[in-house]
């Protein structure tokens, strides 16, 4: 069996975790340039606020609502997901990391009825550890346990852990489920498929899966086996182009040197590069973890991660080898023998889309350009003081600190600003 | 420079603060807080000479961190790291730390130190807050202390913890009688807090050390 565990509404979530006073109070964060909604709690969902939806078309119905609004924070939620998955890693026999706020957790071997007393545990630790709450579905395949979440978050009788086991409640929920929720499978598919005549998640179960492969790809054969319960799915085959981006690799042996450790990361940002480029996309905030190996547990270990945010959206290798290794030197100790790293590109925005950039990247396209600009504001700033030049330069209407009006304390990260607790 | 307790041996620090010498600290003695060259406290710390220049590169880097606004700019690449392990970690001398002069022994290095070590059990659901107000005083928790915070333990009876109570995180100790819940401050000045079932109660982690710097030792 496979569990897929899912934070709910994880932005939200990591913005309540150190404002108690926004536990019953309705909560949207925004994406990058306080553009339109990316996550949203549960009050604001009831409201009617679709997801991905434009924040100035919004303010008003929000602001009546007295929601909380907050500009998307990545050095936060890089943080809590670090620490999320960190939790989970040592709860459960093995896990991988597959966004952000998602992780696949294998557990062959494991007894039925063990399988939902660790998966409660998982999930209470979670809560009581970071206050994050999560959805767990678990069936036979990654496609399948990612058809249990969906259930899992949206029946409240589930109590947010949804075991689909047996054939006949498997066959149920996807009668229920719409082609176009099944994992992977992407809008263009969705339209051909319903052309077709197939709507539901069970019309694709029984689908000839050479068929599949013919009119679409190996990966739509390797869903459609999934959804027969035939574990066939790799991580890397498929994507969610809406949350993250990550490149993650258990390696070979294991590796102890730094130059190594930086060298691997290096070819690791490289492929997140060309990852990004195939799928047309940018990215402002990259995450890297590194940890040792939990099957050799008489050696030291150590896991972390560090999440670096950027002022301007990049996609060009330099600069995200560049930010990938300024992040492991933040979390690189040495001693220990490291047996995984994974960098990962927390949130997207298409190349297509107008997006405010920074004042020295003036085309997305010139990022060899920008890069020359950027080392002459670096050093004038080095000399200077940081930000001396922008806030000279800059318009006010330029300037990103325009974007971000809504940012919460960096809790977890700068001593300066630590959650307050009063003692009165 | 530096104290740490732990708060399970709190009633012990209560004491030896009693025991403290007459005299010390005058008020609004000193420099004003948060006007230094860095805008907030600094400390003394001892550390290897080979670590010096790389030390003062990053010290020097921060300087231009100070604006209050920085936040607000948002993106940072500069922000301090997570709390995990840190990799500055301090030589153990092998004498124990007395008043009057150092040990010969000194000299012999015995193993490093790390401060993050010794008071994080579990790094991942370990929180760093900040205290205000004095209400926890008698159990050594000052105004603007840092509390070490770890969330994956189980509130017990007699700990201090940390209680979102009514849209605010308190800290208090928390205990448990006749099936009731109180917060119980630690300083005669402030009543304790009897929880009731209109409250909105949680709690929120238990604290495992408190970190106060000494004023008068940093300028």
């Amino acid at each position: 069996m496979i569990a897929l565990l899912d934070a709910n509404n994880f932005f939200v979530s990591c913005e309540r975790v150190f404002r108690p006073d926004l536990m019953k109070r309705p909560v949207v964060v925004l994406s990058n340039n306080d553009g339109c909604v990316i996550s949203r709690s549960n009050e604001v969902k009831a409201l009617g606020v679709p997801m991905g939806a434009p924040y100035f078309k919004y303010k008003e119905i929000l602001t009546d609502h007295n929601v909380a609004i907050f500009s998307s924070h990545f050095t936060l939620y890089g943080d809590m997901s670090g620490r999320m998955m960190n939790l989970i890693d040592s709860l459960a026999p093995r896990m991988e990391v597959y966004s952000i706020d998602e992780a696949f957790i294998d557990l062959s071997g494991i007894k039925d009825k063990d399988i939902e007393i660790l998966c409660n545990r998982i999930r209470s630790t979670l809560w009581r550890s970071l206050g994050i709450p999560t959805s767990i579905g678990i069936s036979k395949t990654k496609t399948l346990a990612k058809v249990a979440n969906h259930y899992a978050k949206r029946v409240p009788a589930f109590k947010s852990i949804c075991f689909l086991k047996e054939d006949l409640r498997i066959e149920h929920a996807l009668k229920r489920l719409s082609v176009g929720d099944v994992w992977g499978i992407g809008r263009q598919i969705t339209k051909k498929l319903e052309g077709q005549g197939i709507q539901t998640a069970y019309d694709l179960k029984n689908i000839d899966p050479r068929c599949m492969r013919q009119s679409f790809s190996v990966v739509g054969e390797r869903i459609v086996r999934e959804l027969n319960g035939v574990p066939c799915l790799e991580l890397e085959d498929i994507e969610d182009p809406k949350k993250s981006i990550q490149v993650t690799r258990s390696f070979s042996k294991t590796i102890t040197e730094l130059d190594e450790l930086k060298s691997t990361i290096a070819t690791y940002a490289t492929r997140l590069g060309q990852k990004l480029r195939e799928q047309g996309l940018m990215t402002k905030n990259i995450m890297v973890c590194i940890r040792t190996s939990k099957f050799r547990p008489r050696d030291p270990q150590y896991a972390n991660s560090y999440t670096i945010s950027l002022p301007s959206f990049i996609r060009d290798d330099i600069r995200l080898i560049k930010t990938a290794m300024q992040a492991l030197m933040y979390i690189y100790r040495p001693g220990f023998s490291y047996a995984k790293a994974g960098i990962m590109a927390l949130d997207l925005a298409p190349k297509g889309q107008r997006v405010q950039l920074d004042l020295f990247s003036i085309s997305a396209e010139e990022p060899s350009q920008s890069e020359k600009l950027w080392d002459a504001v670096d050093s004038v700033n080095k000399q200077y003081g940081r930000g001396t030049l922008f806030s000279a330069a800059c318009g006010k209407s330029l300037s990103w600190k325009d974007q971000k009006n809504h940012l919460s304390p960096p809790y977890t990260t700068n001593w300066k600003y630590l959650p307050i607790v009063f003692a009165k | 420079m530096i104290y740490v307790h732990n708060s399970k041996n709190d009633h012990n620090l209560a004491n030896w603060e009693r025991e403290m010498p007459k005299g010390g600290r005058r008020r609004g003695a000193g420099r004003k807080p948060n006007t230094g060259m860095y805008r907030e406290r600094t400390v003394a710390k001892r550390i290897p000479r080979s670590l010096a220049k790389d030390l003062e590169q990053f010290v020097s880097s921060l300087k231009g961190e100070q604006d209050e606004s920085n936040f607000i700019a948002g993106p940072s690449v500069k922000e301090l790291g997570p709390i995990y392990p840190s990799n500055l970690a301090l030589p153990l001398f092998s004498s124990r730390v007395q008043a009057g002069f150092p040990s010969p022994a000194d000299d012999y290095l015995e193993e490093s130190l790390d401060l993050n070590q010794h008071l994080i059990k579990h790094p991942a659901a370990t929180f760093f807050v900040r205290a205000s107000g004095n209400s926890m005083v008698n159990v050594g928790i000052n105004n603007n202390d840092i509390l070490v915070v770890d969330r994956s333990l189980e509130p017990k009876h007699g700990n201090i913890v940390i209680a979102a109570l009514n849209s605010e995180l308190t800290v208090k100790r928390l205990c448990a009688k006749d099936n009731k819940v109180f917060l119980v401050p630690e300083n005669p000045d402030y009543s304790m807090i009897e929880i009731n079932e209109e409250m909105d109660f949680l709690i929120w982690g238990v604290v495992t050390s408190v970190v106060h710097q000494l004023k008068n030792a940093t300028k």
